[in-house]
């Protein structure tokens, strides 16, 4: 243990000091005031891996141009780390797949792409993480396409990734969306992502989905959308889940009504801040909020009964 | 006649305790090997972790932090402070002063400008009395709930009364949590849906340099008790924690740093307090047993895990007569949680948690406190009588000593394999001097602390007993 302690501060040292070489210039090479060759040409032959792994580090730091440096000065070096995906070893296939997922697209997207029907969960979803970008859009299709692989997932985890491809991804998301030999829990991820970019073309599609599905998550996510993009002709659909028995469908139908309701909603969402449910109330108080109704959550807030808090507790997130 | 029986019992009982060595040593050498690979795999796996990435994502889940207080007023604002400075997306902060007698509230308030506010409750587990709820004028994702005496379980049920997100991370107000600890205990939420709780690894405090609230430089404590406790944290957060987490069998998730779905607790009746399913000293661990037992009778998917690198500092007792309380304590918690749910017991409905884990802490970890402790007396006995063949005391020797010593060296292996927390040559020789030196004394007088802890649950003790702390200041 000793002697793995010595080794291990060794080796720390020695790569302290490789770093300590190229620590001057990296800066002025990636923001174009020095040529990349004033940092490779301190890169030794058996520095290279070790130098991916430090320009790894900048990757979350960098945009535009000097993260276009940046994949340059690395893609040089990335070949043997595309042999890496081939490994029997999972961690270092993730590690690999990650490295080329950063540094080395569009160059390598053939071996992310591949990565997607690994084995493993870990490095299918790291190359997934990857390619779900504005940048790689064109691999939107082969992403969700896979979309089963990562059902562990938490939805929401996942919907936020897809958006992260951005609006191109819209018409594969939608497609998802329609399929019904997909599980409602993949449909529902799909609609989640939808929401999140903000897909009018969806409403319509998710609306007509909501008569042959009523799995609660899929009937939640499509309330979600229909939130941001909703129009008055799915008004009638949104005011029947308001009175649904499960508490977790009607808070978010509660909340959709507040964004698109009319006067005539606001009965509902009145009778909602009375549910029985904590989170009805919640979500029917936020509502009462968004469609502006500040007098009636005064009174309600004046009211001497235990329900009071709840609209007080609104108000005053408005004043945060 | 009575003398030859007698010796045969003696020879009888020697035996158990010679049984009962090798059988605990073996399962902690079963889990520091289980540990072994799995924490090598956890830290390759960490290579791959872009916690930036999952910082900016809006898939990460809201949490809120409960922070129970009861006379805290040397410790509490810095403890606030430093959860304020937390890396993560979306939290709140419900810090609950749980009827504290000192100037808790006051110094929160000074600190904080703490003014009442307006939250309805979400849930309705029982509780004591909340007398008022306030919030930060300066940080609004700070609430102070102020509530009636009623106990850290009941604080912590009236703190996910009040909590509206899906994950609660429950701690004690005195804890620091690292800046990135939130966001890795989130990630097997993120990465596996059905988790329910997850814990994170519980590191000293004292000896180390902290200011504004972070640790920002591990040393050894100068205190021989709390550098015992180093090793033993380590012994029992590496290798006992990451190798139950590993075995799918997780049944204790410290109550200084632990993350929980509020729902799935919400449903399983919260903490075990005097309002809910009655009192218990050990509710850290009574809950995650409830959780299982929970989740198992109903058939529901789900997974508890421990992950090793959110980390959260703690201050550990430095005067033998406060980690006799302490240890006393801790012991009453896990006999009343497993005396309480007893029915898991080998029972095959509860798979390996029932199978496993159950009974090892049962039977090895519970009572084998008490063959212990009187198997040090009968070893003792059997020597001076001249009765202890060579074979026997070296067996004796081996399985309660040498045994125990490698098991301890191997956990500092596993911490120097992985994280490295303690970072000169003469650290890990320190660890090492005391991997060795614990077993002739130390360890014999935990076990004699917890043997007690086991008889006063059997008598029905309830008492915390009182921790003098000297404030993150003073470190």
């Amino acid at each position: 243990m000793v002697v793995l302690r010595i080794r291990n501060t060794r080796e720390e040292a020695k790569w302290a000091e490789v770093e300590a070489k190229w620590e001057p210039v990296i800066l002025e090479v990636l923001i174009g005031s020095q040529p990349a060759s004033d940092l490779t040409s301190r890169v030794a032959p058996d520095e290279e891996l070790y130098f991916v792994n430090y320009l790894l580090r900048y990757t979350r730091l960098l945009r535009g141009e000097e993260r276009e440096r940046l994949q340059e000065l690395a893609l040089p070096y990335l070949e043997p780390i595309a042999e890496h995906t081939n490994l029997r070893d999972t961690e270092r296939r993730a590690r690999a797949v990650q490295t080329l997922g950063e540094l080395g697209l569009p160059t390598h997207a053939g071996a992310v792409v591949k990565a997607l029907d690994d084995p493993s969960p870990l490095v299918a979803m790291i190359a997934a993480r990857s390619l779900a970008k504005t940048q790689y859009a064109e691999h939107s299709d082969a992403v969700i396409a896979r979309l089963h692989r990562f059902t562990n997932w938490s939805p929401y985890f996942l919907s936020s990734m897809l958006a992260g491809i951005g609006p191109d991804a819209a018409p594969a998301l939608r497609r998802a969306l329609r399929d019904e030999s997909h599980p409602p829990q993949l449909r529902a991820v799909a609609t989640t992502a939808l929401a999140f970019l903000n897909d009018v073309p969806a409403a319509d599609l998710a609306a007509e989905a909501l008569k042959a599905e009523t799995d609660q998550e899929f009937v939640a996510a499509v309330l979600r959308l229909l939130l941001r993009v909703g129009r008055p002709e799915h008004l009638p659909i949104i005011r029947r889940l308001a009175t649904s028995p499960n508490f977790f469908v009607r808070s978010c139908a509660v909340s959709a009504l507040g964004s698109l309701g009319t006067s005539e909603d606001m009965q509902i969402l009145h009778d909602a801040y009375r549910d029985e449910s904590p989170w009805v109330a919640l979500h029917a108080a936020r509502a009462l909020r968004d469609a502006g109704q500040f007098a009636v959550l005064r009174e309600l807030g004046a009211a001497k009964d235990e329900r009071a808090p709840l609209a007080l507790q609104v108000l005053a997130e408005v004043r945060e | 006649m009575i003398e030859g029986f007698v010796l045969a019992a003696l020879g009888v009982f020697n035996l158990i305790v010679l049984t009962y060595f090798v059988a605990l040593n073996t399962v902690y050498l079963a889990m520091s090997l289980i540990a072994f690979r799995s924490i090598r795999r956890y830290v390759q796996r960490l290579k791959t972790l872009d916690l930036g990435e999952l910082l900016t994502s809006e898939g990460v889940p809201p949490v809120s932090l409960l922070a129970p207080a009861y006379n805290e007023e040397d410790t509490c604002a810095e403890a606030t402070r430093s959860l304020l400075t937390l890396e993560y997306p979306q939290f709140e902060i419900l810090v609950v002063n749980d009827g504290s007698r000192d100037r808790t509230l006051e110094r929160l308030t000074e600190e904080f400008e703490l003014v009442p506010a307006a939250r309805l409750p979400t849930a309705s587990i029982p509780t004591a009395a909340v007398r008022q709820i306030l919030q930060s004028r300066r940080y609004p994702n700070l609430w102070v709930i102020d509530k009636e005496n009623g106990g850290k379980a009941d604080a912590l049920n009236a703190g996910i009364n009040h909590c509206v997100t899906p994950l609660f991370c429950a701690m004690d107000a005195d804890t620091l949590v690292e800046r990135d600890a939130l966001t890795r205990i989130v990630r097997p939420f993120m990465e596996e849906a059905s988790t329910i709780a997850t814990g994170g690894i519980i590191r000293i405090v004292n000896g180390c340099t902290v200011k504004a609230g972070l640790v920002t430089s591990v040393g050894f404590p100068k205190n021989l008790f709390a550098r015992f406790q180093v090793l033993e944290y380590l012994r029992s957060f590496l290798a006992g924690r990451m190798g139950w987490a590993a075995a799918e069998a997780t049944l204790i998730i410290s109550g200084a740093f632990g993350m929980f779905r509020r729902s799935t607790v919400v449903d399983a009746g919260g903490y075990a307090s005097r309002f809910t399913s009655g009192e218990t000293v050990g509710e850290d661990m009574e809950l995650v047993v409830r959780l299982h037992r929970h989740c198992h009778e109903r058939k529901i998917p789900y997974k508890i895990g421990f992950v090793p690198d959110p980390v959260a500092w703690t201050e550990v007792p430095e005067r033998l007569s406060m980690l006799a309380r302490q240890r006393d304590r801790w012991q009453r918690g896990m006999a009343e949680s497993l005396l309480r749910h007893r029915k898991m017991l080998l029972n095959p409905r509860y798979g390996r948690i029932g199978l496993l884990a159950f009974p090892y802490f049962f039977f090895l970890e519970t009572l084998g406190t008490v063959v212990e402790i009187v198997g040090y007396f009968a070893f003792a006995l059997t020597v001076i009588l001249g009765l202890a063949s060579t074979l026997y005391v070296t067996g004796f020797f081996m399985a309660a000593f040498v045994f125990g010593m490698v098991l301890s060296i191997a956990a500092v292996g596993l911490e120097e394999l992985s994280f490295r927390r303690y970072p000169t040559l003469a650290d890990l020789l320190r660890l090492f001097g005391l991997a060795a030196v614990e077993n002739f004394g130390y360890r014999q007088v935990i076990s004699f602390f917890r043997q007690r802890g086991l008889i006063s649950a059997l008598h029905g003790v309830h008492t915390w007993g009182e921790m003098t702390r000297k404030g993150f200041g003073q470190q």
